[in-house]
């Protein structure tokens, strides 16, 4: 559709096909419907709702989903399982307004399997080692060279340690989520949330102990 | 309908810079997740119509199956068939039908026989009722008291007898009640014909059709010799009526009216209690060619209530015959007379005549073996085989191993990897050394003419591996093994040829379990497999 004739997204109250005669309506239509808008009419089976949704959100669920993962291909499928998952179980949304955490719960939830799956690759020595280390392809691309070096440093620490505490770690310190926010994504109580935090951050500590490097500077 | 530019370039265009990630990895990851959810949503539909399909085949099965129904109770007849030797409870082996009838009398409950050509034995709360003869040729009761109702499955090879006292009733296909107490003999037809041969009176049989009852009263020198001219009467005619009223809500309990007892037991001729002639008889009741034979012109005539029921003019050569030796004895001493005990299945068995099988049928061999072929739906797959299976009463264990083709249709996502959904390339693959094990639980055969239909279900655990050889480079190669499970439904159709058996079925179940890749890519190595598949398959059972 060319931008010359675009139109601004439809309310659920307004039918998605339309003609000349409802420009005077498309003049006072909410060219930016909210989440709960989208997602009731993704619940009633509206194909435009659920790619607006997706196209709304697959931005911070793919960063999420590549911080956790720390490889692009396995954050594409993470997104891809984040929403088919998400657009399937539209329904157990209670809340609308929160479908951001929600979709960040679910792609947390896929992250953490994958991670399961590639750390049981690499035992079973059909994976390089090398592979499995979170935040490798976090840096940007306006990062210096030297703070991606530190990064991947930390990012071979978060190795080290259990998935569960790696993905806690990172969705505090990388993703700067609070504590309860963290709690949420990872579907555990606060108290379980800071424990894993804190388990992670020993093994990176640890590890940039012994390898001389700052660790006191890693946020 | 798409989005339009403002919206879709919203959230890609800036986080590029910090995730790597474009629109066009956005775009094809959201066109993977429509193809994901179109395959999502295809199985379900696909899984609830096989389930109301499943549904359906075994509430018809079930419906077909319980008890009661016309074809319920045919069971086990690929262990015996109906031409085939003795008849015994069903699922009982050979020699149950004397034994149950042992422990029944015994226990002295109310109770059902099942046996193995689908005819049924009531048994009355009370009742004294043993096997005298068992083979192909006749099944005979004899009735000391109480009531036994015969379900007999019309069109069987074998007649069916049944002594009480000095009457024997005599039949070819039919649904019966045959009620003894000391006074006399209460037969009550309802369904078919019986031929009714009585000792003291000489002529041929008496003819009952459906919805007649008539009672035979002992005559009076037997009544004494048996020394127990009426206290057990209240309590027997207890007993008798409670199974009849049961079986046929027309047959009321008081059927047996005093008056008319005494009134046969003075004349000593047999008289009509209740009439039901003109009721039309069971459309399943049968011509009973054979029954012709043992039933006069004149006894076929259904009399009127009250009149006498006529005679025949020449004595019945089986009234002579053993089953007649307990005409007009009490059954309390024909129960504790030598000989016959019923103590102990073991004693009976041994000491009834025909109690045990005389010649049991050629078993078949239990193990079969077959070619079996089938395709799985969603893979476009298509494997082919040989299976044997060996049947362990209701369960047959089996292995089946085999080898096909299959053109999977593989979508490639944005990552390069492989995704099994309905859309996308063609990949061609041959996949090799399918090895399973199975287990089919067939509970029941339901008989249909000379074939059997022999519905079953089963578990397979198995293991598939497979490898590519053509398709995109990353396939070819590709080796990988699945280990599964699946659940399918079997419906077989068994037929006698010869001395073997032909066993030709439909089965169709949802496989499920893993892929483990073997070779590079290693990136499925722990990827579901599940689908729907159908297939055939042809068995030969072998002659021992």
């Amino acid at each position: 559709m060319p931008a010359s004739t675009a139109r601004p997204l439809a309310p659920a109250s307004v039918p998605l096909t339309r003609t000349e005669d409802d420009a005077t309506e498309v003049a006072r239509i909410d060219p930016r419907p909210d989440d709960a808008v989208l997602v009731q009419r993704a619940r009633a089976g509206d194909r435009w709702a659920e790619e607006a949704l997706y196209r709304r959100h697959a931005a911070p669920v793919s960063r999420v989903a590549l911080r956790l993962t720390g490889d692009r291909e396995d954050a594409l499928d993470v997104l891809q399982d984040t929403f088919v998952t998400a657009l399937e179980r539209l329904g157990d949304l209670r809340d609308p307004t929160a479908l951001g955490p929600w979709l960040r719960q679910i792609a947390v939830r896929h992250a953490h399997r994958r991670l399961r799956r590639r750390r049981l690759r690499r035992a079973l020595g059909i994976l390089d080692p090398g592979a499995d280390s979170a935040c490798a392809e976090v840096p940007g691309r306006a990062a210096s060279p030297e703070d991606a070096a530190e990064l991947r440093r930390v990012a071979r620490a978060l190795a080290r340690a259990a998935v569960p505490a790696r993905i806690c770690w990172i969705l505090r310190h990388v993703e700067g989520l609070t504590l309860p926010e963290v709690a949420g994504a990872c579907g555990v109580s606060e108290s379980t949330a800071k424990r894993r935090v804190a388990a992670a951050q020993r093994a990176v500590d640890e590890h940039l102990r012994t390898a001389g490097s700052l660790g006191s500077e890693v946020p | 309908m798409t989005l339009d530019p403002q919206e879709r370039d919203a959230p890609s265009s800036g986080d590029d810079a910090h995730t790597g990630i474009d629109e066009s990895a956005f775009r094809e990851v959201w066109r993977r997740i429509a193809l994901r959810r179109d395959a999502r949503r295809r199985a379900r539909r696909r899984l609830r119509v096989g389930a109301g399909v499943g549904v359906s085949i075994a509430l018809s099965l079930a419906l077909v199956w319980w008890p009661g129904t016309a074809i319920g109770p045919r069971l086990d007849m690929a262990a015996g068939g109906p031409s085939a030797g003795p008849l015994s409870v069903a699922h009982g082996g050979p020699g149950s039908l004397a034994r149950a009838l042992t422990v029944v009398t015994k226990a002295g409950r109310p109770r059902v026989l099942g046996l193995t050509d689908g005819s049924r034995v009531r048994v009355t709360a009370g009742a004294r009722v043993s096997l005298v003869r068992n083979d192909d040729a006749e099944v005979g009761f004899e009735l000391a008291r109480g009531t036994v109702d015969l379900a007999v499955v019309p069109g069987g090879p074998r007649r069916w007898v049944v002594h009480a006292g000095h009457v024997r009733v005599v039949v070819l296909g039919t649904r019966f009640s045959v009620s003894r107490d000391a006074d006399g003999v209460d037969v009550a037809v309802t369904r078919g014909r019986v031929a009714v041969h009585v000792a003291t009176v000489p002529g041929a049989p008496v003819a009952l059709a459906a919805g007649e009852q008539r009672w035979f009263p002992v005559p009076g020198d037997a009544r004494a010799a048996a020394g127990r001219p009426s206290e057990a009467t209240g309590r027997d005619r207890r007993a008798t009526t409670a199974s009849g009223a049961s079986d046929d809500g027309a047959r009321s309990p008081a059927r047996v009216g005093d008056r008319q007892k005494a009134a046969a037991r003075s004349s000593g001729q047999p008289v009509a209690l209740a009439s039901r002639a003109s009721r039309p008889p069971h459309p399943s009741a049968p011509a009973s060619a054979g029954l012709a034979a043992e039933a006069s012109p004149v006894g076929a005539e259904s009399p009127s209530p009250t009149e006498p029921a006529p005679t025949a003019t020449a004595p019945s050569p089986d009234s002579q015959d053993p089953a007649s030796r307990s005409a007009g004895t009490d059954p309390d001493e024909r129960g504790a007379a030598p000989g016959v005990s019923f103590d102990g299945a073991r004693t009976l068995a041994a000491e009834v005549p025909g109690g045990e099988p005389t010649r049991a049928p050629p078993p078949l061999h239990p193990m079969q073996v077959s070619a079996w072929t089938r395709g799985y739906v969603a893979y476009a797959t298509w494997l082919g085989g040989v299976a044997v299976s060996y049947r362990l009463g209701p369960v047959e264990l089996g292995a089946l191993v085999g080898a096909g083709a299959s053109g999977s249709k593989i979508d490639r996502p944005a990552s390069g990897r492989g995704d099994e959904v309905s859309q996308g390339a063609r990949v061609g693959r041959v996949r090799l050394g399918l090895g399973a094990a199975s287990a089919r639980l067939a509970p029941f055969d339901v008989p249909i003419g000379p074939v059997i239909f022999r519905p079953g279900l089963r578990g397979e655990l198995g293991v598939v591996g497979f490898g590519g050889v053509a398709g995109p480079p990353e396939q070819v190669g590709q080796r990988a093994l699945a280990p599964y499970g699946s659940l399918s439904l079997d419906l077989v159709l068994s037929a006698p040829v010869g001395q073997t058996r032909l066993d030709v079925g439909l089965d169709g179940g949802w496989a499920f379990g893993l892929r483990a890749t073997a070779a590079e890519p290693f990136d499925e190595v722990l990827g579901a497999v599940d689908g729907w598949w159908v297939g055939a398959h042809v068995g030969v059972r072998l002659d021992p």
